[in-house]
């Protein structure tokens, strides 16, 4: 005797994928910090190149957008309070590893 | 592990170790979707099984009457619970819902299903002690199993990739409630806007938070300040984002609220004006800390909270009724409880009517 079975996980069709809804108000004039996490890393390839693209979707959506980069010294070290006032007028970090 | 599901299987007992390796449970056992079970429970529906309810998210695989049906199968549900786990569902593919969002945020929310009305006692569903962990009854703990293994096996909800969940919550495994019927106010659905004898409502929180009554005294507004404490607590998302909130109340303390002449209405809009912090309470402190200058104003609250003083006290929601007021539990001492919500995102509540078949 077999058993009859029904697949529980549906199909998926690849042009189905829809983004998350934002309910937020995006506010006027937002900055936005990108903290980069080594200063030898910032011209690479790295989380500084991540930064940009990030900046180029995010002008997409929000023309009047500021950005603001500052990078650490060292990677292992903790950014200091001087710098985290730099970004004290961001809406937003993003902080990301050198690599 | 393999992904290839076959559709015949020659051995019942090879079952258990067959869903694990499928990667078909959460962990704990299912049973095997049978196709004869899964065609009643079809039937339960009264709809085709090809019907698509709608794409389940991550994953964003359709999801079918049938391939509903085969969870449920999995949980253990009955046909007569089927109508409860589709009108669910439709609750949380609502856009405002977020289901998305929901499911792979760090927060610790999660859908919980509310069931009001008649079909409480028509599917014999838990409604008073141990109400939150299903109350003994297959009613509750197979509907939101049901829901759980829906958004496993078709959203792809797993931990790590996509859920990042910090935490998660027990209620992640089963989360649905009955409203008592001994409550003195009309039922939830209808409370919130829905005409027919039985509803369900869902709404993504996390787990509840006791509220004893220790040390309040009798008067109505003493009682609703001492659950305020527990809504709007410092580390809540209510609190800095608003959104939803659930509050719960035992039947015998909601007699004691409507002898003393409130209505739920009353309820929550005393909830509302308790539940509330002060601005500087809230702010970030160290070097990052803001001042009260415009850039540093939540973008979440609405443009009634003035956020240029340090003595406003700002609500943990943004009107009363997204306070969410269920009657549950047990019928002894008066009790409270608090399930905070996810916040301004999502998993806002939504409300469906049921209609209960009786079962063969």
């Amino acid at each position: 005797m077999t058993y009859q079975l029904v697949d529980p996980r549906g199909v998926v069709h690849a042009t189905a994928v829809a983004r998350a809804t934002r309910p937020g108000k995006i506010p006027r004039n937002p900055r936005i910090g990108f903290l980069i996490n080594e200063i030898n890393r910032q011209a690479g390839p790295d989380f500084y190149a991540y930064s940009l693209v990030i900046e180029d979707e995010m002008r997409k959506r929000i023309p009047d957008l500021e950005v603001f980069r500052d990078c650490k010294p060292v990677l292992s070290r903790p950014a200091d309070d001087a710098m985290l006032l730099k970004f004290r007028d961001c809406r937003g970090v993003v902080s990301g590893l050198a690599k | 592990m393999t992904d290839i599901f076959l559709p015949t299987l020659g051995d019942l007992a090879d079952w258990p170790e067959l869903s694990y390796s499928l990667g078909l449970t959460d962990g704990l056992p299912v049973h095997p979707p049978l196709r004869a079970t899964v065609d009643a429970l079809v039937e339960g529906t009264g709809r085709a099984p090809t019907d698509v309810v709608g794409l389940i998210p991550p994953r964003d695989a359709t999801a079918t009457i049938e391939v509903i049906a085969a969870n449920a199968a999995m949980a253990g549900a009955r046909p007569e619970y089927m109508p409860v786990i589709v009108a669910a569902l439709e609750c949380m593919l609502s856009a405002r819902f977020n289901l998305r969002g929901v499911q792979v945020t760090t927060h610790g929310s999660w859908p919980l299903v509310i069931v009001s009305g008649d079909a409480v006692t028509q599917l014999s569903m838990a409604h008073a002690e141990s109400v939150f962990s299903g109350g003994g009854s297959r009613a509750n703990a197979t509907i939101g199993r049901a829901i759980r293994l829906v958004l496993w096996n078709v959203g792809g909800s797993i931990p790590g990739e996509p859920v990042k969940e910090v935490f998660g919550q027990p209620g992640r495994y089963s989360f649905c409630i009955g409203e008592s019927p001994h409550s003195p106010w009309e039922p939830l659905h209808r409370a919130r806007g829905v005409d027919a004898p039985s509803g369900v409502t869902v709404v993504a929180v996390e787990a509840p938070h006791s509220v004893a009554m220790w040390g309040a005294n009798d008067a109505p507004h003493d009682r609703l300040e001492w659950c305020a404490d527990v809504m709007r607590t410092k580390g809540s998302n209510n609190t800095h984002t608003m959104g939803d909130i659930v509050v719960c109340v035992n039947p015998s303390e909601a007699r004691g609220l409507a002898a003393n002449g409130l209505s739920r209405k009353d309820v929550q809009q005393g909830l509302f004006d308790f539940a509330r912090r002060r601005i500087d309470d809230l702010r970030p402190t160290g070097p990052m800390r803001p001042n009260n200058e415009p850039q540093h104003h939540y973008t979440w609250w609405p443009e009634w909270i003035d956020q240029t003083r340090d003595d406003t006290l700002v609500p943990c929601v943004e009107r009363p009724d997204d306070i969410v007021v269920v009657v549950c539990g047990a019928d002894s001492i008066p009790w409270w409880a608090v399930c905070p919500g996810w916040g301004h995102l999502g998993g806002f509540a939504e409300t469906r009517a049921v209609e209960i078949k009786e079962p063969k």
